[in-house]
């Protein structure tokens, strides 16, 4: 509790590097790119072109090898199901069986397939992960929110959005502090939240929640007058003091996804 | 009472809760009031006796019921007042927490600004003034769930501040906090007057707070039933008792002194005063 | 008072949050402290003095990171029957209680307790109705409501009942006034003192107001970075001005009029804790040394 009290919320770590200074919106739509592009890539040459990629921008944002292998840990699991899943299943009835397990088959080709999978999965989350360590909560609502305000007109509540996000970021810290404090408030009355099965647990839950939702809403409550008080009223007429600007560096970095997008997606690119 | 230097007048107010239904409940009853600019004003009263509510009209919150107020000649029930008297009339609430709405400090700062759609140099130059103005500007990149209480309420402040309110509204704003915020947002308080002319509305049940104002009102059952000078009102000792409140320490003091026959001046509302008061005696036959 | 019958001891309290990573921080260094049974005793200290920290070692809530904790001679060391068994005899109310009620009645929620340790309903009804009464609320008003249909003062008083309802032997409050106007502060006080007289309770307060210390405890034990700082009968403790206010705290208003008299020239005691005790004081004092007051004696 006390550790997720401490950090702030994602995996942002916060650098001066040029990857860091970059417009938000630079990376939210090259991140997109780049993920579109690691779903069309075909061959391992290609996936191997793009972890180079990656590992380049991990080190030119100054980002610890140990803080993306952590970032991989959650799916583990799913890494090596995945694998497996291909690894017997992948492959043809007919392909070179390389192992046999009962009634599964692993085929050479499935091995092939599975690793293939797993590695466009890490480099799936890495390449997230790039984005979230490098660009701060704030500054992806604040990215998000100019990218989506054209599409207001089509009725995308764009500031809304971005405000309701912002709050919720900032009440997290404070939601976890208060969540402690109730689950001590009553553990010390008796409560009990590591025994019993499924379902008791669960009703064991009520106590943290019920207090938890009530002090939320009178918070919101609360939050919604303070507002009023400083004259908000919705995003009409709104101005802000941060004001993104794309500058050279964002054109840079646009060219050279674009080109790390061509290397790894053109076939043949060896043969000339 | 209309004074042409009136900043706020409230006149004979009355304000009800869910009128017409069974739950209906008259917080506020016929009051009059007067807030002049740079005055720094209490407004004392136990729980229930229409404080917040009170507070809450000054900047447009709650609207009357009955009567009238009146904002540096804006008419709280005016629409199109609305918020420009909340610009003039700004508010700090009580829970430090459920006012600040950015993950960063002088991004709540400039919350206001942004609403009132000023353009950004101004907004970061208010924000900067703002936050020197409370002593806040060394933690400005900070995340505010990080801060003490006094430091948020002082955040709180500096929000409100950059918009160039005339008045400030402390609705209760140190009564969740330990001494030292205490005294941080008192010492706040105080100096903006001061230095700025900005006028305080100091909502409190201390009335040792209450002891540093230039008036004090004090409500009870949604009337007021005192409003004057500290001197004055702390006269009222069984008055202020009569309505749940009571004298400030030092005060009660003095008054004990009084009855036991010590000949001492007319008040003392702080320790130094008092114990002047009392080695004054001691010199005389000295 | 305290070393004939200790009900709590501390020796050598070490508390270490987050250690080994960054955000590492000591809370508690080498605290050593006895309570003694049917004592009042105040913790005090500034923010982040490791009041909150101390208190919640008491109760098994936090464990040690070095040192040791006994409840009434049981060692606290983390293993799970302890644990619940020690939450039956140290009560502990938390600051601002009412945020933690969350049952459909003000019956249930100051059932949860009862229902906790294992009672059986009859005894559970009793301890709801009894608990209720020490708090001073009627239990066939206030048992069917809903505890979000009352005041804060009153939801405070549920949720104390709630912990009263354990029926502990050691009360534990963290800042039980906090928030509350005059009134409600003095209703608070006055059930904490009744509460200790009626069933001989031992209390620890923690607060950062000395005034509220000064009305209830016997003793203060000060708390500055983590360290007992002063450890002392509440009148020696609050003699000690200079000390007190070198680590942020503040003595009672009048102790602050009497310190003044006495560097003014005025032989005055300097441990009075009440209005009452420092007007007869000054009374006395004024009165020895002959000077020009109203001659009619009071």
């Amino acid at each position: 509790m006390e550790l997720l009290r401490s950090l702030t919320i994602g995996q942002y770590v916060p650098r001066a590097s040029p990857v860091h200074r970059l417009d938000p919106r630079t990376k939210v739509l090259a991140t997109t790119a780049l993920l579109v592009v690691v779903f069309l890539a075909r061959d391992f040459a290609g996936l191997g072109l793009f972890a180079l990629f990656l590992g380049a921008c991990l080190l030119l944002a100054q980002i610890p090898l140990g803080f993306v292998l952590r970032g991989l840990r959650p799916i583990w699991f799913l890494l090596v199901l995945t694998l497996l899943l291909q690894v017997f299943f992948g492959g043809t009835s007919e392909g070179t069986v390389l192992w046999r397990l009962g009634p599964f088959a692993a085929t050479r080709e499935g091995l092939v397939q599975g690793l293939f999978v797993t590695a466009r999965l890490v480099l799936l989350v890495v390449a997230t992960s790039l984005l979230t360590f490098t660009t701060s909560p704030v500054e992806l609502a604040d990215g998000m929110e100019r990218l989506l305000a054209p599409f207001r007109r089509v009725g995308v509540p764009a500031h809304e959005l971005a405000m309701m996000m912002t709050i919720a970021l900032r009440f997290i810290p404070t939601l976890v502090e208060e969540t402690e404090k109730i689950m001590k408030a009553q553990m010390a009355r008796g409560a009990d939240l590591d025994t019993g099965g499924l379902v008791r647990r669960a009703r064991a839950l009520v106590p943290i929640l019920v207090p938890l939702f009530v002090s939320a809403f009178r918070r919101a409550d609360e939050l919604a007058l303070a507002m009023e008080a400083r004259c908000y009223r919705g995003g009409e007429g709104r101005t802000r003091m941060k004001q993104l600007r794309y500058r050279r560096s964002d054109a840079l970095a646009a060219a050279v996804v674009l080109a790390a997008s061509f290397a790894v997606l053109l076939p043949g690119r060896f043969r000339w | 009472m209309s004074e042409p230097t009136a900043l706020i007048e409230v006149a004979h107010l009355t304000h009800v809760y869910h009128a017409g239904t069974p739950h209906e409940v008259r917080a506020v009853y016929d009051v009059s009031l007067t807030i002049r600019p740079a005055e720094f004003v209490a407004l004392v009263g136990g729980n229930g006796s229409g404080k917040s509510t009170l507070a809450k009209h000054l900047n447009a919150l709650l609207l009357p019921t009955e009567g009238r107020v009146v904002v540096d000649g804006l008419d709280t029930r005016d629409p199109h007042a609305l918020w420009e008297i909340r610009r003039r009339v700004g508010m700090v609430f009580q829970n430090p927490d459920n006012q600040i709405v950015a993950t960063v400090v002088e991004e709540d700062v400039a919350f206001g600004p942004e609403n009132l759609g000023l353009p950004p140099e101004e907004i970061a130059r208010r924000v900067e003034e703002a936050l020197r103005a409370v002593g806040m500007l060394e933690y400005r990149s900070r995340e505010p769930h990080l801060l003490s209480g006094g430091q948020k309420q002082r955040v709180a402040i500096a929000g409100v501040l950059a918009m160039r309110p005339r008045c400030i509204v402390f609705d209760e704003a140190t009564t969740m906090l330990d001494p030292e915020g205490r005294r941080e947002v008192l010492d706040t308080a105080h100096q903006l007057r001061d230095r700025e002319g900005i006028a305080v509305v100091h909502i409190t049940h201390s009335m040792e707070e209450a002891a540093e104002a230039d008036r004090v009102v004090a409500l009870h059952a949604g009337r007021v039933v005192l409003d004057g000078p500290p001197r004055e009102v702390f006269r009222e000792a069984r008055r202020l008792r009569e309505v749940n409140l009571d004298l400030p320490e030092v005060a009660r003091l003095h008054a004990c002194l009084v009855r036991r026959g010590v000949q001492l001046e007319t008040q003392a509302l702080h320790p130094g005063e008092l114990a002047d008061q009392i080695l004054r005696l001691r010199r005389a036959v000295v | 008072m305290s070393a004939t019958d200790p009900v709590v001891v501390c020796q050598g309290l070490t508390h270490v949050y987050l250690r080994g990573t960054p955000f590492e921080a000591v809370a508690l260094r080498g605290v050593d402290l006895v309570v003694g049974r049917g004592e009042c005793v105040g913790v005090a200290g500034p923010t982040g003095s490791g009041k909150s920290t101390l208190v919640q070692h008491f109760n098994g809530l936090l464990r040690p990171t070095e040192g040791s904790v006994w409840v009434d001679g049981v060692r606290l060391d983390g293993r799970g029957e302890t644990v619940r068994e020690i939450r039956r005899r140290v009560g502990m109310v938390f600051q601002y209680p009412e945020h933690q009620l969350f049952e459909e009645t003000v019956f249930e929620d100051v059932a949860f307790g009862p229902r906790n340790l294992g009672l059986d309903p009859e005894e559970v009804g009793e301890r709801v109705r009894e608990s209720l009464r020490w708090v001073g609320l009627d239990p066939d008003r206030f048992g069917p409501r809903s505890p979000f249909s009352l005041s804060g003062g009153e939801m405070r008083r549920v949720a104390i009942a709630g912990v009263l309802a354990m029926r502990p032997r050691v009360l534990v409050l963290d800042e039980p006034t906090a928030g509350l106007d005059p009134r409600g502060r003095q209703e608070i006080l006055e059930h904490v003192r009744q509460w200790r007289r009626q069933q001989g309770l031992t209390v620890v307060l923690v607060s950062h107001s000395m005034d509220d210390v000064a009305r209830l405890c016997d003793r203060v034990v000060v708390l500055h970075r983590g360290q007992v700082f002063l450890d002392a009968p509440t009148r020696e403790a609050f003699a000690q001005a200079d000390r007190l206010r070198s680590v942020g705290l503040d003595v009672p208003r009048v102790t602050d009029v009497l310190l003044r008299l006495r560097a003014g020239g005025l032989p005055v005691r300097t441990d009075c804790l009440t209005v009452e005790e420092a007007c007869e004081e000054i009374v006395r004092a004024l009165r020895a040394g002959g000077s020009a007051w109203s001659s009619s004696e009071a």
